[in-house]
């Protein structure tokens, strides 16, 4: 498996983000703001200016007919996005978590058919790694596979998968059902006879997204949707770009978070002069700026580390040999947490208004805690860190 | 045919990239634990258990593992359920 191209974006990246641009500056800054009813599926008035503008999935290879975005030029896109709508970006992104997976780990006849789709028709896929007793003890998976002949016939319950309902296929975590040691990752149509999508999960945050759980009840699909490779190691390697774009939705939200501040500072008199003349405000501004760079900084580190593995001819050998990329696992948790302490500080700033449906500052506060919580909680992340890289002295940062 | 700690050394070395082990400046040896000198977590252990089934066509069951903290455990493991193995566990590059 090879990646397309190196780490710096060409001609054709820069027009491709040109037009990115025109769409958030043109229609997504003048949206209106999402309600909690509101899902950015494909038949979403916004997702159709979206996708017919090009600008869907656009980390997809050309060799899948996307237009093969690296990551790192993506982290400026997702933030681009969030800054106005974290709900869009987070249904935008999530696809690559399927979509890498299938890339590097199906076969090329399963590969080209639905990525191929996914690229012309600017279509969703999601992912499903969740379950409710498993919890993040993903070794725990209750959902399994059996082969039978040519095929594979899946069973079980899933708890949550963004974009599942309108995907055009997901991908599945399973535990063969004869050998509790060996997982894969199955790809299951979204017609397929058993597969069952749930009720939608309404959310605190990030409204626009549509995340639902699911059951499969003897869900018969070919033996050549089984991705190859550990599907527990082949889930690590699809969660390191989503991961590090989930991080990127930090950069546009604090940046929103401090444009309010300003614009609400400029207005609120104190002491007869406006806020923003303020040594206190200044301060706090200043560190919030200090913050914000920091995330950027992390974000832009693993989206290099992950082009340049992904330019390597064995870029699916050396992702699954690396499985968790230290770099995304670091960038999620940090601006988790950084992001949240940006956001509760610029809140505080808005006195009793900061707690109001009234000012959009609240929502912020929704939208950002999910980075702390969604593929991996810091819990979680920081015992993998310590098991992985800290108790052994040769893998110490 | 006992299966010996060189063995197990050797297929360690040939999957360390693929587990993702840094074992250039670990000296292993049946004595290595899998954990504290090698730096497995559940894993790599899993996918170095699927391994060592898939070569010596076994079943390694859980109650198994339950005593399994070095190399030498998992080659005495493998030699008392290995059909391929016979006799006492050899362990010459231990
Ligand atoms: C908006 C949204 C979208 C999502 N989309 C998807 C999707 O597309 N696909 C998908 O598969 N999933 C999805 N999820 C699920 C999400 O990834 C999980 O909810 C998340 O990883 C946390 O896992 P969990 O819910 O199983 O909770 P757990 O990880 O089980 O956590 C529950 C509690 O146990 C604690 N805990 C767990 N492990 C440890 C530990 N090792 N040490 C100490 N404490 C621990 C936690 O701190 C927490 O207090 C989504 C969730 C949300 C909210």
């Amino acid at each position: 498996m090879r990646g397309p191209r190196g780490a710096g974006p060409g001609a054709e990246v820069a027009g491709f983000v040109d037009d990115f641009r025109a769409f958030v500056a043109g229609t997504l800054a003048d949206a209106p703001a999402p309600g909690p009813e509101t899902v950015y599926d494909d038949e979403h008035p916004l997702w159709e200016k979206f996708r017919a503008a090009g600008l869907a999935n656009w980390w997809l290879p050309a060799r899948h007919g996307g237009p093969g975005v690296p990551l790192r030029v993506s982290v400026d896109l997702i933030a681009e996005l969030s800054y106005h709508d974290p709900g869009f970006a987070f249904a935008a992104m999530l696809p690559i978590l399927g979509s890498r997976m299938l890339e590097f780990y199906g076969t090329a006849e399963v590969a080209d058919r639905y990525l191929g789709e996914m690229a012309k028709g600017g279509t969703f896929c999601a992912a499903l790694g969740s379950e409710v007793v498993a919890g993040s003890e993903l070794a725990l998976t209750a959902t399994t596979f059996r082969r039978e002949g040519d095929h594979l016939v899946v069973d079980g319950e899933k708890a949550f998968s963004t974009n599942l309902a309108f995907g055009r296929f997901c991908l599945a975590l399973a535990r063969n059902a004869e050998d509790h040691r060996d997982f894969s990752v199955v790809l299951v149509p979204a017609d397929t006879p058993g597969f069952e999508p749930g009720p939608r999960w309404l959310m605190s945050g990030l409204h626009g997204t549509g995340t639902y759980p699911a059951t499969f009840t003897n869900c018969v699909v070919p033996a050549a949707n089984e991705l190859s490779g550990n599907g527990l190691r082949v889930l690590e390697v699809g969660l390191n770009g989503s991961r590090i774009l989930m991080a990127a939705i930090a950069i546009g939200i604090a940046r929103r978070a401090r444009d309010l501040s300003m614009e609400y500072a400029g207005n609120k008199q104190l002491g007869g002069r406006p806020l923003t003349q303020n040594a206190v405000f200044a301060a706090r501004m200043g560190q919030l700026e200090m913050e914000l760079e920091s995330l950027k900084s992390v974000c832009w580190r693993a989206a290099d580390e992950y082009d340049a593995l992904y330019a390597r001819e064995d870029a699916a050998a050396a992702f699954h040999g690396q499985g968790v990329l230290k770099s995304a696992v670091m960038a999620k948790m940090h601006c988790g947490q950084t992001g949240w302490r940006i956001v509760s500080a610029v809140s505080e700033g808005f006195g009793g208004l900061g707690y109001t449906e009234a000012h959009p500052v609240q929502r912020l506060l929704r939208d950002m805690r999910h980075i702390s919580l969604v593929e991996g909680g810091d819990d979680v992340l920081r015992e993998l860190t310590y098991g992985r890289y800290v108790r052994h002295a040769s893998r110490r940062g | 045919m006992t299966i010996s700690s060189g063995e197990i050394v050797a297929d360690l070395h040939e999957l360390s990239d693929q587990l993702d082990l840094d074992l250039e400046e670990v000296e292993v040896s049946g004595a290595s634990s899998l954990e504290n000198d090698l730096g497995m977590d559940s894993l790599n252990l899993m996918d170095f258990l699927v391994f060592l089934e898939k070569k010596y066509r076994v079943k390694i069951s859980d109650e198994h593992l339950n005593d399994v903290e070095t190399i030498s455990d998992i080659v005495h493991v493998l030699n008392e359920i290995s059909p391929a193995a016979a006799g006492p566990t050899g362990d010459a590059a231990a």
